[in-house]
């Protein structure tokens, strides 16, 4: 039995000093060799490419060289049908519902719009919202961070204070605080709302990255690699983009795959809520909150668009523990 | 330690004073005034000029900012312009029980479930029963509790009727609205639970202890244990701040009488007292609660210095 | 304030000198229902009924919306209410109808014998005076207070400012408005700033139920809460968790005793969330919406408990006629004939009637022949095309603005593309939230362009809907209408002796409101509602909260 112990363990401690081996030759390459392996996270990166090529391909229009792809199979806005409105997927015929409609398959909305078709569409609110709001959150919060970090200051110092004030508000409802005050003026009127969305956010989340970039920072300025290139003579932005960046880009990374997740959840709320995008664009937030109304009818209106968020909210959920996982196998959460 | 905690007890009010500013504006930069209530049946607009004298609600912002904070500072909150003549401090006094209780019994739960799910997991890792509760664990985090709300309302009210899902009172009532809030902090603490357990039982002082021939059991609830709790004890305070504050959605879904519904129902009634002073103790809450866990951290772990 | 006062004047004398109105509503349908199931009252019965939200107040003094009233009522009685079927005042904590004085100017009412708050308290005619005196007193800053102005004395005192004019000349106001209202033994006398046949239905109204003085001194700010609001109506309540139900319970001091035993309020905002507890015997009664009728036509249970009662009111497209496109009245026209309503109500709303005119049925001046407003697209778009320029262009930029929820998306979503298909407009929806919409508007500078309103009646009288809300004078300006001709009509008609050429001159407006398009008529709305077999009597009508309304439901023995 102990011989047993002592011959894992020392496989174990043998597999770690490989590990470091290996590290030190790239850590890019093994952290992706390391998520390549992750079943899930693979899972995850399909479900997305998926979502991403359906919200691409559900129509394709470019006038000008008189191009116009759908395959979505109907209009999601315009195609509406309202005698046939609220019909149930056609699977639910064989649950005895008197109410299906071979021409949709997914059912039809409270207007007699393709359900199908409008969960196609909507994936791509939601794909946008995952991605803008989050890249700005990643200029806007790691350039505040470093800056703080390394340059400290009143820089530091007033993101401090701005960061207590924000994280006194629940975030949420400080999103939507903002968003229902704004949405009446001119600037909520942007690309039907969406600009607002993405401000609304991006002010909540930017902090949370800045705050983490700055720790990374201020753990990693005194080390002998910074103050060696300090000696040669490298200057403040030499360091802080070639010296510092590359350092705490794996957490940075990690931390936004899962802020993606969070806004795309956080406009669904918002939709869910009523104050999303302009209508009639259709989200799946907005397609729920609309559903709801007629919940106790007909459930799939709300079913189906709850099922997409479900899925997709989990796909890149997969991808971010794996990418964490790969990237720094000490955090372990 | 005093001094930092102390240093930190003060910095609460200059961040209450900018929360104060900040929803003051925004509540009043919203068009309409309490008093614009039903399009298709208005009041003359003379009685609204009336009321909104009565109310002060006509004087410049900054004047009644001012206002507010000097009566703040008296320790009144005003009365609510919604339900007329009641004080805010009434209104919110009754809604935090709610939401306290079902805050509360969230927390339980989720800690029922979180702890033993987390060691179990972190015991047998990489089993079956370990990828199970890590799948349940990230959909508990991952999946919105609006959502998961529509799929229990739909399952056990609509179409079992097995549990009420309307209102508040008898214990059945609160089933629903406590488990989809429990989910989500339930699955983030199974995932420290077994993290933190995981990371335990790598540690030397285990090996020491398994290696002095201690029974299995004992080791890990005398020495793994023990220690890895220790970030979950943390997360706690957090937890609960973001149980109180974030079950707004839930409350209104399952219309539960708890602040948090008050709360969305005053942002639409422009009834701004209540808004001040819902975000003020949200605020409040909070902070606390941050300033608990570094306290806390400290104390459970003589290791991390608070600075 | 002549202006606000004109809302609730004419008409009232509308329910006195006509006879008339309510008595077209009830006739609709209205009426105590008969369900199937025989039995008799259960003496300890309970119905469970849903008021939506929590009131936002239940001061009979302060209080406007219908469900607020609806829980006054329940409590308190007034010196007349309204005859279930006719609509007429009829009375109620008065013995008989008033005494007249020959100049119309004064009003005596005796109380009956023996009349006892729900605690035992005897009941006085003071009682009445100090709800009176409360109605205008500024310092209550009510929201009905202007319905009390007819009482001399009551506008000027009402209209000071309680926190900053001179006590003195506040004192003096006060004195002025207590000495129009006598009281000698049972009789109380109000004397009117001029005569007013309708005073009568102001008598009938929550606004001068009889608070009592120590029950709101003791109670303070809270003298709502069940411990001090104490009444003298068919129900006591007796309790009020906040948010969540009130409950009340036969009042056995109340000289027509209820025949429930208790009923609960439950406050379920989530119409969903309703139909569910309904069907699962959480709730008695339940207002259908237009998503459940086909769970109502797929059970044939449900079928059975179906009630269908008046509505009061008239939904329309709201176009700011001072603004372009729609200083055009081609553009209008366009408008009001390009949507087909027919399929709107068939599919879309499911519940109410195509309307083609303002004026709702059940209202007086309600006007079935008036059809220029209906869809045909042939005609829109003829119209549309003899737009002037400037109109056209402002078709490009057009937003539809509307008080933002799931139900009114969908809605809007339907008009939308309506437009776009059959006049190749595109108009933006522009979802605002409730209030901001209310406030949007109510004022002639913010009007929205083009935006989703309705009008519900405040009584019935064509004056109401005619006059308050499309002459110059509107009380608010609700689409910036202005026809000379329209308003000579209408203001002529207001002041109209002969009710035959009044109605003329009323019909005259209506039909010029209707071609001039000042706004494109959608629907009238109805009331619809699920009622379980075990509840009998219970009454739907346009205004609600008349005695029978409470006194007579009842619910057999579930079973």
């Amino acid at each position: 039995m102990a011989t047993a112990v002592t011959t894992r363990q020392q496989q174990q401690r043998a597999a770690e000093l490989n590990v470091i081996a290996r590290k030190q030759r790239s850590l890019w390459k093994d952290a992706l060799t390391r998520l390549l392996r992750n079943k899930a996270a693979i899972a995850g990166m399909i479900v997305i490419l998926f979502a991403a090529f359906v919200a691409i391909f559900a129509e394709i229009r470019i006038d000008a060289i008189g191009l116009h792809f759908r395959l979505a199979p109907y209009d999601p806005v315009a195609d509406q049908n309202t005698p046939k409105a609220l019909m149930e997927p056609i699977w639910t015929q064989a649950f005895g519902s008197k109410y299906t409609d071979p021409a949709y398959i997914m059912g039809s909305d409270q207007l007699g719009r393709d359900i199908l078709s409008r969960l196609m569409f909507g994936s791509r609110i939601s794909l946008i919202v995952g991605f803008v709001p989050v890249a700005i959150v990643f200029v806007i919060g790691g350039t505040v961070g470093m800056l703080a970090g390394y340059v400290g200051g009143w820089v530091d110092n007033s993101l401090m204070r701005f960061t207590d004030i924000i994280y006194a508000f629940p975030d949420l409802l400080f999103v939507i605080i903002i968003v229902a005050t704004l949405r009446g003026t001119a600037f909520g009127d942007i690309l039907g709302g969406l600009l607002l969305i993405f401000v609304g956010i991006a002010i909540v989340g930017w902090v949370g990255l800045a705050r983490l970039v700055r720790g990374q920072v201020l753990s990693l300025k005194h080390r002998e690699f910074i103050e060696a290139a300090r000696c040669i003579g490298a200057t403040p932005t030499r360091i802080m983009l070639k010296h510092l960046f590359p350092n705490v880009l794996a957490p940075v990374i990690v931390s936004v795959a899962f802020a993606i997740p969070g806004a795309m959840l956080t406009e669904a709320t918002l939709s869910f809520l009523g104050v999303g995008i302009r209508p009639p664009t259709p989200t799946w937030g907005a397609m729920i909150n609309e559903g709801f109304v007629v919940f106790s009818s007909t459930p799939w209106p709300v079913l189906l668009p709850a099922l997409c968020i479900s899925i997709v909210l989990l796909a890149f959920t997969f991808v971010g523990d794996g990418l964490r996982d790969a990237l720094d196998p000490r955090m372990k959460l | 330690m005093l001094r930092y905690v102390i240093r930190r007890l003060l910095l609460i009010i200059p961040t209450m004073f900018f929360v104060a500013l900040i929803t003051f504006s925004l509540a009043h930069l919203a068009p309409g005034s309490p008093f614009d209530k039903n399009p298709n049946r208005p009041l003359p607009e003379e009685t609204i000029a009336r009321l909104e004298r009565y109310f002060g609600v006509d004087k410049p912002i900054p004047e009644q900012f001012v206002i507010y904070v000097g009566n703040l500072l008296r320790g009144d909150l005003g009365n609510s312009f919604v339900q007329r003549g009641r004080p805010v401090s009434e209104i919110i006094g009754q809604g935090i029980g709610v939401t306290a209780q079902l805050g509360v019994q969230a927390l339980l739960l989720a800690l029922a479930f979180s702890i033993p799910l987390g060691i179990i997991s972190a015991l047998k890792q990489n089993t079956p029963l370990d990828y199970f509760s890590l799948l349940i664990a990230t959909i508990g985090t991952t999946i919105p509790g609006f959502v998961t709300a529509i799929f229990l309302i739909y399952i056990f009210g609509v179409s079992f009727h097995l549990l009420p899902f309307v209102g508040w009172g008898t214990w059945q009532h609160s089933i629903m609205p406590t488990f989809v809030l429990a989910l989500g902090p339930g699955a983030f603490l199974t995932r420290i639970t077994r993290a933190s357990m995981l990371e335990a039982i790598r540690q030397d002082y285990v090996r020491t202890a398994r290696s002095k021939g201690l029974r299995e059991q004992s080791v890990i609830v005398g020495h793994a244990l023990k220690n890895a709790l220790i970030p979950v004890a943390t997360i706690i305070g957090p937890a609960t701040a973001g149980l109180i504050t974030g079950s707004f959605i839930i409350e209104s879904l399952f219309n539960v009488p708890g602040i948090g519904r008050f709360y969305v129902l005053s942002i639409n009634g422009r009834d701004y007292p209540m808004i001040m002073s819902t975000t003020l103790l949200y605020a409040f809450i909070i902070m606390i609660a941050n300033l608990t866990v570094d306290i806390v951290y400290g104390a459970l772990d003589p290791r991390i210095k608070v600075s | 304030m002549t202006q606000t006062r004109s809302r609730i004047w004419p008409l009232l004398s509308l329910l006195t000198l006509v006879g008339l109105v309510v008595s077209a509503c009830t006739q609709q349908g209205g009426g105590p229902s008969t369900g199937g199931g025989a039995g008799a009252a259960d003496p300890n019965g309970e119905l469970v009924t849903n008021m939506g939200t929590e009131p936002a107040t239940i001061d009979p003094q302060v209080e406007s919306f219908v469900q607020e009233i609806g829980v006054t009522m329940k409590v308190y009685e007034a010196l007349m209410t309204f005859d279930l079927k006719t609509g007429k005042p009829i009375p109620a904590a008065a013995k008989d109808m008033p005494k007249v004085s020959s100049d119309g100017k004064s009003y005596t009412y005796t109380l009956r014998d023996g009349l006892k708050y729900s605690d035992g308290k005897a009941l006085s005619a003071n009682d009445f005076k100090y709800g009176w005196q409360r109605l205008c007193d500024p310092a209550t800053a009510g929201e009905y207070a202007f319905t009390g102005y007819i009482v001399a004395g009551c506008e000027a005192w009402n209209s000071m400012d309680p926190k900053k004019d001179d006590p003195a000349k506040l004192a003096a106001a006060k004195k002025t408005f207590l000495d129009s209202i006598t009281i000698s033994g049972n009789d109380i006398s109000f004397k009117l700033t001029d005569p007013a046949p309708y005073f009568n239905a102001i008598a009938g109204l929550w606004v001068g139920v009889p608070t009592r003085e120590d029950q709101v001194t003791k109670g303070g700010d809270k003298w709502t809460e069940p411990a001090t609001y104490i009444g003298n109506g068919p129900f006591i309540m007796s309790e009020w968790k906040h948010q969540e139900k009130i409950v009340y319970t036969r009042n056995p001091n109340y000289r027509n005793p209820a025949k429930l035993a208790k009923w609960t309020s439950v406050m379920i905002n989530e119409g969903a969330v309703a139909f569910a507890a309904y069907r699962n015997n959480e709730l008695d009664i339940y207002p259908v919406a237009a998503e459940d009728l086909r769970t109502i036509d797929g059970d044939a249970d449900l079928k059975k408990q179906v009630v269908d009662g008046p509505g009061s009111c008239t939904f329309y497209v709201g176009f700011n006629n001072k603004k372009d496109p729609f200083t055009d009245k081609n553009v209008r026209v366009a408008f009001a004939k390009s949507f087909d309503r027919d399929a709107y109500i068939n599919d879309v709303q499911k519940i109410g009637k195509p309307a083609t005119s303002f004026i709702s049925p059940g209202i007086p001046g309600y006007d079935s022949g008036d059809t220029f407003q209906k869809f045909d697209v042939a005609a829109a778009k003829a119209a549309l095309a003899q737009a002037s320029p400037a109109a056209t262009a402002a078709l490009a930029n057009l937003k539809l603005t509307y008080s933002s929820s799931a139900r009114n998306k969908t809605r809007l979503e339907w008009f939308q593309n309506q437009w776009k298909t059959n006049l190749g407009v595109n108009a933006t929806l522009d979802p605002v939230d409730s209030t901001t919409f209310t406030q949007l508007v109510k004022k002639p500078e913010t009007l929205p362009v083009l935006f989703l309103l309705g009008w519900c009646a405040d009584y019935y009288d064509q004056q109401d809907w005619l006059t308050t809300v499309f002459s110059s004078k509107a009380s608010s300006g609700r689409v910036g209408y202005t026809s000379k001709q329209f308003d000579d009509l209408v203001f002529a008609a207001d002041k109209e002796p002969d009710p035959k050429k009044r109605d003329d001159m009323y019909q005259q407006a209506s039909r010029l409101l209707s071609s001039d398009a000042a706004a494109a008529f959608i629907y009238y709305d109805a009331t619809k509602i699920l009622q379980k077999p075990w509840v009998k009597d219970y009454s739907i009508t346009a205004l609600g909260f008349e005695g029978q309304h409470w006194t007579d439901v009842y619910v057999t023995k579930k079973s």
